[in-house]
């Protein structure tokens, strides 16, 4: 035997487990081979120092632990969830996203349908309070109007037709006239007995003509008014602003015997640049 | 020996002579004189008058003096207790707080009664003559607010405010001075609108004529101007069209097919007039104001107002806007046929 049999056979050797003539040829070779002798020393003390380590003892609830486990894994069984240890559950994450997922379809359709509802008769609503507004304002203006008339009227008593014909080109000059600037001229192109008056009036209203009160006022003032001047001013104030609303007065004008025969014409002319 | 009946003769001459004295005294006291309740302050004097000529002279006294070919309405109580309130002839004079009010022939407009009246100087006069005559008023320095339907109105030596109102008769008016505050305002339906004015006089103007022309004796310099004209397409292909008979143009369109494409010109012709006016109405204003700016920065003092943008022309007529000597209070005169004059005064005309 060589040397790397001696070492296969030495844990053997140590434990007299070899037969009687092998392990003779055993201690022949290690009576003449240091390495193997060596070896053969090394590994007897090592075992020998294993074998002088104490017992360890087990856990006392360790008997107990493994019990506990052996019942848990009966119980697993016989509920038909047994699975591996260790393994995470699949089946109730997909349930779950599933049922969210149809609740969620549920709610959106239901959102839609509301949104689509209400976006249908949403419009009603912001036209029912323009229209309430409008009305509301249109109240208030008229309200201001009939306080604007009486005081006009008053003025008119109170007020020389100079001293009115004074406010007129005064408040012809504003730049920037209030609304009840604009109010007081108005009347006064309605309700001033004085044909100057009213003539300046009308020309101190062109500078406001984009207001939709002010070409109101000049159209529905034409045809009651008297004067063939104030009328030929108001006929080229309609004109120069394109007032289309003005045709059936201007038509009226133009075929009227009563008219001065240069507002008829004038009316005329007016009609064929509407 | 004188007889019986030469006794009667001598009886009934002496009568009548003496008859005829007692008119002729009553003619000489016809004038009624009246008087304001606080002479110190300007009083203003309303003038109603039916039919009949008027004339309003200014006086250096405080008194009001009426001399009318009528009486004064007298409301005396009759035998049986009674006043007549509807009594048609005569004249009626009220006064309360230096407000006076004259009123004559107003109830009988067939009746024409002429009337003289002397007011002081100061005095507001307001007139409206109903039914017809001239009116003319002289030496005034208070305002004026004169309607007449029929007939001449003339304004000499005034120096207030003056709003005349005329349907059917022309407006003459000297103006002795222009005031800041105190506008000249004339208009008449039928007649020639005449202002003469001092030829140092400041104002702005604004002048215009339906059917008529628009004349001046002032300068280029004195008083700058600006005219606006409209005369639609339409009239102008009208009055240029041939009256010859002929049925249709060389182009061998018919008369109603050349009407259809004047008027479509017109139309268009007039949007491009009416578009162009307002952009330069706005931007005139824009400037005047802004030059007004300069000027009152400049002198530091007061400047006059630039003349308002006018109304355009649309419809046919003629406007003239501008100012005479540099501007200040309004003058205006329209008319609708007439022409309308602005000249100078003439004891000062070059």
């Amino acid at each position: 035997m060589n040397c790397a049999q001696i070492c296969e056979h030495l844990p053997e050797f140590i434990d007299d487990r070899l037969a009687a003539g092998t392990a003779a040829e055993i201690r022949r070779h290690l009576a003449g081979c240091q390495a193997c002798r060596h070896e053969y020393e090394t590994l007897s003390a090592t075992l020998q120092a294993l074998d002088a380590q104490p017992e360890a003892e087990p856990s006392p609830r360790l008997r107990e632990n493994l019990l506990a486990s052996i019942e848990e894994e009966k119980r697993a069984l016989r509920a038909g969830l047994r699975r591996p240890a260790g393994q995470p559950s699949r089946m109730r994450p997909w349930i779950w996203r599933t049922c969210l997922q149809g609740l969620a379809a549920c709610v959106l359709l239901a959102f839609g349908f509301l949104a689509g509802v209400r976006r249908a008769s949403a419009p009603a609503q912001p036209a029912a309070d323009s229209t309430a507004r409008q009305l509301a304002e249109l109240n208030s203006r008229v309200d201001s109007m009939g306080r604007l008339v009486s005081y006009t009227l008053l003025q008119q008593q109170k007020s020389s037709a100079n001293d009115r014909l004074e406010g007129v080109l005064t408040s012809a000059t504003l730049q920037r006239p209030t609304e009840n600037v604009i109010d007081n001229l108005v009347s006064t192109l309605v309700l001033d007995p004085s044909v100057n008056c009213r003539l300046n009036a009308v020309e101190a209203l062109y500078a406001h003509a984009d207001s939709d009160v002010v070409r109101t006022a000049i159209r529905v003032s034409l045809p009651r008014e008297q004067s063939p001047l104030v009328q030929l001013a108001m006929i080229d104030f309609l004109a120069a602003v394109r007032d289309r609303d003005a045709a059936p007065a201007f038509q009226k004008l133009s075929a009227s015997a009563l008219a001065d025969p240069s507002v008829r014409v004038a009316a005329g002319r007016a009609l064929t640049q509407l | 020996m004188k007889t019986v009946r030469d006794l009667h003769v001598s009886f009934l001459l002496s009568a009548v002579l003496a008859l005829l004295s007692l008119c002729a005294a009553r003619a000489e006291d016809a004038t009624s004189q009246y008087k304001f309740s606080d002479p110190a302050k300007p009083g203003i004097l309303k003038i109603r008058i039916g039919r009949g000529d008027l004339v309003v002279r200014a006086g250096d006294g405080q008194a009001i003096a009426i001399h009318s070919d009528s009486e004064p309405r007298e409301q005396a109580v009759g035998a049986d207790g009674l006043r007549v309130l509807t009594e048609a002839s005569g004249y009626s004079f009220a006064e309360k707080n230096n407000v006076a009010t004259f009123e004559c022939g107003i109830a009988n407009p067939g009746k024409s009664s002429d009337c003289q009246i002397t007011v002081p100087r100061s005095t507001a006069v307001v007139v409206n003559n109903v039914w017809g005559g001239d009116i003319t008023c002289s030496g005034i320095s208070g305002d004026l607010d004169i309607r007449s339907l029929n007939g001449e109105v003339r304004l000499d030596d005034i120096s207030g405010g003056a709003l005349v109102e005329s349907t059917n008769g022309g407006i003459r008016a000297t103006i002795r001075e222009v005031h800041e505050g105190r506008p000249i305002s004339f208009t008449s339906v039928n007649g020639t609108v005449s202002i003469r004015v001092p030829v140092d006089a400041k104002a702005n103007v604004r002048l215009r004529t339906q059917n008529g022309e628009i004349k001046t004796d002032f300068d280029e310099k004195a008083l700058v101007t600006k005219v606006e004209l409209a005369q639609p397409y339409a009239a102008r292909r009208a009055h240029t069209s041939s009256g010859d008979g002929a049925d249709s143009d060389v182009n061998g369109r018919s008369p109603e097919e050349d009407a259809r494409l004047a008027a479509k010109e017109a139309r268009r012709e007039a949007e491009l007039e009416a578009d162009q006016a307002k952009r330069e109405a706005r931007e005139a204003q824009r400037e005047a104001l802004a030059l007004l700016k300069e000027d009152a920065a400049e002198s530091g003092g007061r400047v006059a107002i630039p003349p308002i943008p006018p109304l355009p022309t649309m419809t046919g007529g003629k406007t003239v806007t501008g100012t005479l000597n540099g501007g200040g209070p309004e003058i205006q005169a329209m008319t609708v046929n007439g022409d309308v004059i602005l000249r100078k005064a003439a004891d000062q005309k070059k």
